[in-house]
């Protein structure tokens, strides 16, 4: 091949001569190459992208052009068959064996051969053209557009001679293979070239060269032998044409096909159907029987999503959350007097110099900070396993890595959604201030009264000195007083028992909504992080389906 | 030369004690094995010609008339098999040890003894693997034990068997049409379709049937007596008897080597292989064919006397064809193959015309009518055989190693997958990754709401003053939530690695040739993903990590006195504590915007010491990698046990063929 980069296949020539719907096959061809790359073989991956590769070339060049090679074992008589069709005597025939080494190539038409045989890359001091003025004598128009190649032998010593069998079979538009009697059977020429090519019977000619060599009911019997072999080895139909070099009339069938085959113009684009179905048959096992899912349904949907949420510790959060809710409330709402008597108790920390420590505990609130990676690794695992169960093995790979594709990502993602539904926790509502204040003026007033029953037992009871005012001195106001005071207390206490249980309600009322709102951001992630892209590859697939079918011409 | 006895195994017999007894003892013992008969008389034989010394009195005479009549032979052709050809080095060092002649029925019987035991090496193993060349090395075993079987161990046993020529070729060449020239009657069917031949034809004199039929030749194939029925498997050997043929010789038609037919192509080799003369026969149409030069060299390496047939060469150009061939028989290496030609002529009642065939026919009757040269041709073929088998044992013993190298190849796989996850997960367990989502959020309600600082309790004053009994009965929920999250990542962590290795092993595996056939032959399921019990085994795991790690709080945590005076502790709480801190709580960037970065660690630092605190960590993290790492080892099992049930060679293999190869030269 004299290029490597790839045919644009959608400016293929529409060529009449090619089989119907072949472009329409290769177009498919192209998308199954894309889409199979990293999820399918490789080696199958590039075989394809060889043929189209060389379908878009061939199909660029001549059209007007059949190329047709004779190839076969060594001493079978390709090139004395080369040359009786040719009428001269081109290739080098004779005894010794292997004879010849190179192809040679012989064209009748010239017009536009010159661009294909580059293609072909056969040698310049090997090509050669009939039907120029100089031998009318022998000229045949019925033979025009044939490119006849002589092939060396595939199964001498010489392995170089196989590869350059292997590279011209594999681009030629009619194969013929010539056996001799006495080599018909070879294992080298069925193994290695008949059973690969078996499905290619319908451009393949098997030529049973040197019949003069046996009796005529002994060329029956072997043809009939031969028939038997090729039929048992998957060629159906096989196309048997018998010859002889050494006389004129010997090689007439085989001209006689060759002119069929070069008139009709049929043979370069069956040729290509052929190897476009071979690369779509070998595609088959990666399209599965049964009708792919599109998506993944609903109850694994949702399990996966419960799955993330328990990842991302959803109702851990919510819990912690209220917890955070209730300790800030405390500040407010406690009653001041019991919080300075626990400040006064005796404090483990202190003692272990450790007295920040309490202050920095309670900075520990700083919100959801994403989900575990080996959780959320976990919850992904079983989510595809529905969906892929009746996937070929190579495609169920590829939808479960497209689950995992932003697994790398989902802690950070969940986090982030979960944040967002944080701000209502965070405000401080407006009765907080107003128990506080209340809280406080209790506080005024229970030390006042305080104050008071101290100066009335001072003044009423110890006379210590005159008392300024009779609000003062009475001594009788105490027991009031001191109800007074008690009752301050009790409401204070009440206030923040009541107060407390408010929080509590409202806490668990926050702390729901925020988890149902987390429930929902989470579930919104994974749609987007994992379903979609699952959804996305089983689309992949189900478009990978129908163009498997199409290049089988299904 | 590949194998020296300082490459065998020091358990190889020892030589010099081996024949300090053979004269006395060797003899003695052997009647116990099938050869004993015969060589009993081969020893006295020698004895009383090679060595003057006392003869011991063999353990039994001569039991049949026929070993009687064989006797000569058998001791002139071991002498001339055995010992003038090849270099007898060891055996020559062994007898001057030993200061005596070894006897040769000993040896014999050593010898058989050699060969049936490289048999049993050669059997005992299989070529699983694709490495590359392994196609090469599968058939180089069977050959190697095919001609043990078939010709080696017959050979020696049945030393004065006629010598047996094979014919092979191509298809087509006319090997049928030479064969029954030759016997000049038509025993072999000829013809145009191809492949004619199917099923190998001998031809002996009437007096060999018998060791044909029932001898030890071949002992695979079916013996039918000849003449044949049309229709025959393929692994039938027709024995036909004729007269034309001098006694002393045998002819086998063998199927081609090339046609369509596969077994024909392994009958072909087989025959070759138990040749003592293969005869080769081309066209001088195909005569290039890489096959032909494929077979040639094969029967070269295998140490097979060759001959060649150059067929049905025209009359033309003939000069130059058998020149050029001569020239590629020297290429090859076997130019010193006996050449013969066959012109192209008329055939006729399936024969060709006795013109044609004068010269090789001259050839065979020479050998067969000479007993001396027939010996020499046969003994050199042996002496061949046993001396290829210097460089083929090791050779495919190479490629043993192959295998066994894949293997250790794909175990090593296997376990980077396996190892690479640990680091990763052990890393993982350290740098705090796992101290997010559920777990963060529990440790921050169980430290924010200061149920954390609950669990330290002040000793003189435990019944404090404004303990709010309502939060009291929380703090264990808390604590327990904490632990249960810890579980449960740690839990779905060692989970998602391992099934993370193991789909790292599978694909490992999947990219490597070998690993995928072990992979589609492996009967063990699943090994892609986690086994089925390994969930069950991580919670054990884990939740047992758990109590180990309170328990070395309770018994390690020696408390510092200074603050085992004020404080006591809830252990439970402490342990988590302790793990969350061991988790790398603070190192991750998440949590260090608090401030709060190394709580925990203050925290146990002032509880505990600095010191003490260290060993726990280091204990707690060491016993935790241990748990997981037991873990992981019970998952790479089950890949150990798909290698195990692919019938992979180990690493004795070689070790054995080697020792084999060994035993076989000294016994020669």
């Amino acid at each position: 091949m004299t290029t490597s980069a790839p045919p644009a296949v959608a400016d293929l020539p529409r060529d009449p001569a090619a089989a119907p719907g072949l472009t329409a096959r290769l177009d498919a061809l192209d998308r199954i190459t894309t889409a199979g790359a990293g999820r399918l073989d490789p080696a199958l991956l590039d075989d394809a992208a060889v043929l189209l590769d060389r379908a878009g070339q061939r199909l660029r060049l001549s059209g007007e052009h059949t190329v047709v090679t004779l190839a076969g074992g060594t001493g079978s008589g390709k090139s004395s068959l080369f040359n009786a069709v040719c009428g001269l005597e081109l290739s080098p025939t004779g005894m010794r064996r292997p004879m010849t080494s190179r192809a040679h190539a012989c064209v009748w038409g010239l017009d536009g051969a010159g661009p294909l045989l580059d293609w072909l890359d056969v040698d310049k001091r090997h090509r050669y053209a009939r039907a120029s003025a100089l031998d009318l004598q022998r000229a045949d128009d019925s033979l025009q557009g044939l490119v006849l190649i002589d092939l060396p032998d595939h199964d001498s010593i010489q392995a170089m001679h196989r590869a350059e069998v292997d590279r011209f079979v594999s681009v030629a538009d009619l194969l013929i293979w010539v056996v001799d009697p006495q080599k018909y059977a070879d294992a080298a020429l069925h193994r290695n070239y008949i059973v690969p090519f078996a499905r290619h019977a319908g451009v393949t000619l098997i030529v049973l060269n040197q019949v003069d060599r046996l009796a005529a009911d002994e060329v029956d019997e072997c043809v009939a032998d031969l028939r038997r072999l090729l039929e048992a080895e998957g060629l159906a139909k096989p196309r048997i044409v018998t010859t002889s070099a050494v006389t004129d009339e010997g090689v007439r069938g085989l001209r006689e096909v060759l002119v069929d085959t070069v008139a009709a113009r049929q043979v370069r684009g069956d040729r290509l159907a052929v190897d476009v179905n071979d690369i779509g048959e070998r595609f088959a096992p990666y399209k599965g029987e049964a009708e792919p899912p599109t998506a993944v349904d609903v109850p694994h949907g949702d399990a996966l999503k419960r799955a993330l949420t328990d990842a991302a510790g959803a109702p851990a959060v919510a819990e912690a959350m209220e917890s955070a809710y209730e300790l800030r409330a405390a500040d407010f709402i406690n009653w001041p007097i019991l919080s300075m008597a626990a400040r006064l108790r005796s404090d483990p920390l202190r003692r272990m110099r450790l007295g920040r420590l309490r202050e920095e505990l309670r900075g520990a609130f700083t919100g959801p900070t994403g989900a575990q990676q080996g959780e959320v690794d976990t919850a992904l695992l079983d989510v595809t396993d529905e969906v892929v169960a009746d996937l070929p093995a190579a495609w169920a790979r590829s939808v479960r890595a497209a689950a995992r594709r932003n697994a790398a990502d989902l802690p950070e993602e969940l986090g982030e959604a979960m944040r967002d539904a944080l701000p209502g926790f965070n405000q401080v509502p407006r009765w907080w201030w107003l128990v506080k204040t209340w809280q406080y003026f209790l506080v005024l007033v229970s030390v006042l009264g305080l104050a008071w029953i101290g100066l009335l037992v001072a003044y009423g009871v110890a006379h210590v000195a005159k008392a300024p005012s009779g609000w003062v001195g009475e001594a009788g106001l105490i027991p009031y007083v001191a109800v007074l005071v008690v009752c301050t207390l009790g409401m204070g206490w009440l206030t923040t028992a009541t107060s407390r249980n408010l929080v509590a309600l409202s806490s668990t009322k926050h702390g729901e909504r925020m988890e149902r709102h987390m429930r929902d951001r989470i579930a919104t992630v994974t749609e987007q992080k994992v379903l979609e892209p699952i959804s996305e590859e089983l689309a992949l697939y189900a478009a990978f389906r129908d163009d498997v079918d199409l290049v089988r011409g299904a | 030369m590949s194998v020296h006895p300082d490459s065998a195994p020091v358990s190889a017999p020892a030589p010099a004690g081996d024949t300090g007894t053979a004269t006395g003892t060797g003899t003695a013992t052997e009647p116990s094995t099938g050869t004993g008969a015969t060589t009993a008389p081969e020893a006295n034989v020698l004895f009383s010609t090679a060595k003057p010394r006392p003869k011991p009195t063999p353990g039994d005479g001569p039991s049949t008339a026929d070993t009687a009549k064989r006797t000569p032979d058998d001791v002139d052709l071991a002498g001339i098999g055995g010992w003038t050809t090849g270099e007898k080095l060891v055996a020559a060092a062994k007898a001057a040890e030993a200061g005596t002649l070894p006897g040769v029925g000993t040896r014999q019987g050593e010898l058989t003894r050699a060969l049936s035991g490289l048999r049993d090496q050669l059997g005992a193993f299989e070529l699983v693997l694709p490495v590359p060349g392994v196609e090469e090395a599968r058939e180089q075993r069977l050959d190697l034990r095919n001609q043990l079987v078939d010709y080696a161990l017959p050979r020696i046993e049945g030393a004065s068997a006629p010598m047996l020529v094979v014919l092979g070729g191509s298809t087509g060449a006319g090997k049928s049409t030479l064969v029954n020239t030759l016997v000049g009657s038509r025993v072999s069917a000829t013809g145009v379709l191809r492949p004619t031949t199917s099923s190998p034809i001998l031809v002996c004199h009437p007096e060999h049937a018998e060791w044909f039929l029932e001898g030890p030749l071949l002992p695979g194939m079916g013996r039918v007596k000849g003449p044949a029925p049309d229709a025959i498997a393929g692994d039938q050997l027709v024995v036909i008897t004729s007269e034309e043929i001098p006694p002393g010789l045998a002819l086998l038609d063998s199927p081609d080597f090339d046609s369509v037919f596969e077994d024909h192509y392994e009958f072909a080799t087989k025959l070759m292989a138990a040749a003592d003369v293969w005869l080769c026969v081309v066209t001088a149409s195909r005569y290039a064919d890489a096959m032909v030069w494929q077979m040639l060299e094969r029967a070269r390496e295998n140490g097979a006397t060759i001959g060649v047939v150059l067929s049905r060469v025209q009359d033309g150009a003939g000069g130059e064809i058998v020149e050029h061939f001569g020239e590629m028989l020297v290429e090859h290496g076997v130019g010193d193959a006996r050449r013969f030609t066959v012109p192209e002529t008329r055939v006729e009642e399936s024969r060709l015309p006795e013109e044609a065939v004068e010269e090789i026919r001259a050839w065979m009757t020479g050998i067969a009518e000479d007993p001396d040269h027939r010996r020499v041709v046969i003994g050199d073929t042996l002496g061949g055989v046993l001396d290829s088998l210097r460089t083929r044992v090791p050779e495919l013993a190479e490629h043993v190693k192959a295998q066994v190298e894949v293997r250790a190849e794909l175990a090593g796989l296997v376990e980077s997958a396996y190892g690479g996850n640990l680091a990763e997960l052990d890393e993982a367990t350290r740098n705090g990754s796992l101290l997010r989502g559920e777990v963060l959020a529990r440790w921050q309600d169980f430290a924010g709401t200061g149920d954390l600082l609950r669990a330290l309790r002040t000793r003189r004053n435990k019944l404090g003053f404004g303990r709010r009994s309502a939060r009291r009965h929380r703090s264990p929920a808390r604590v327990r939530a904490l632990k249960g999250a810890l579980r449960s990542g740690l839990e779905s962590l060692i989970i998602a690695s391992a099934e993370h290795a193991a789909e790292q092993a599978v694909t490992a595996w999947r990219d490597h040739p070998a690993g995928a056939q072990v992979l589609a032959g492996s009967s063990v399921s699943g090994l892609g993903e986690i086994s089925p019990e390994l969930s069950r085994r991580v919670s054990r795991a884990v939740s047992s990590w758990q109590d180990h790690v309170q328990e070395l709080v309770r018994t390690e945590g020696v408390t510092k006195r200074s603050v085992a005076k004020v404080v006591s502790f809830d252990t439970e709480a402490l342990a988590l504590v302790l793990m969350i801190g061991l988790l790398g709580y603070g190192t991750s960037e998440v949590n260090v915007e608090g401030g709060n970065s190394a709580v925990p660690q203050r925290l146990l630092k002032a509880l505990f010491g600095a010191e003490s605190l260290r060993g726990m960590g280091a204990k707690a993290r060491a016993d935790l990698r241990s748990r997981i790492a037991m873990l992981f080892d019970e998952e790479g099992l089950r890949f150990g046990q798909a290698l195990d049930s692919a019938g992979i060679p180990d690493e004795t293999v070689p070790v054995r063929l080697y020792q084999a190869v060994y035993n076989l030269e000294v016994a020669r």
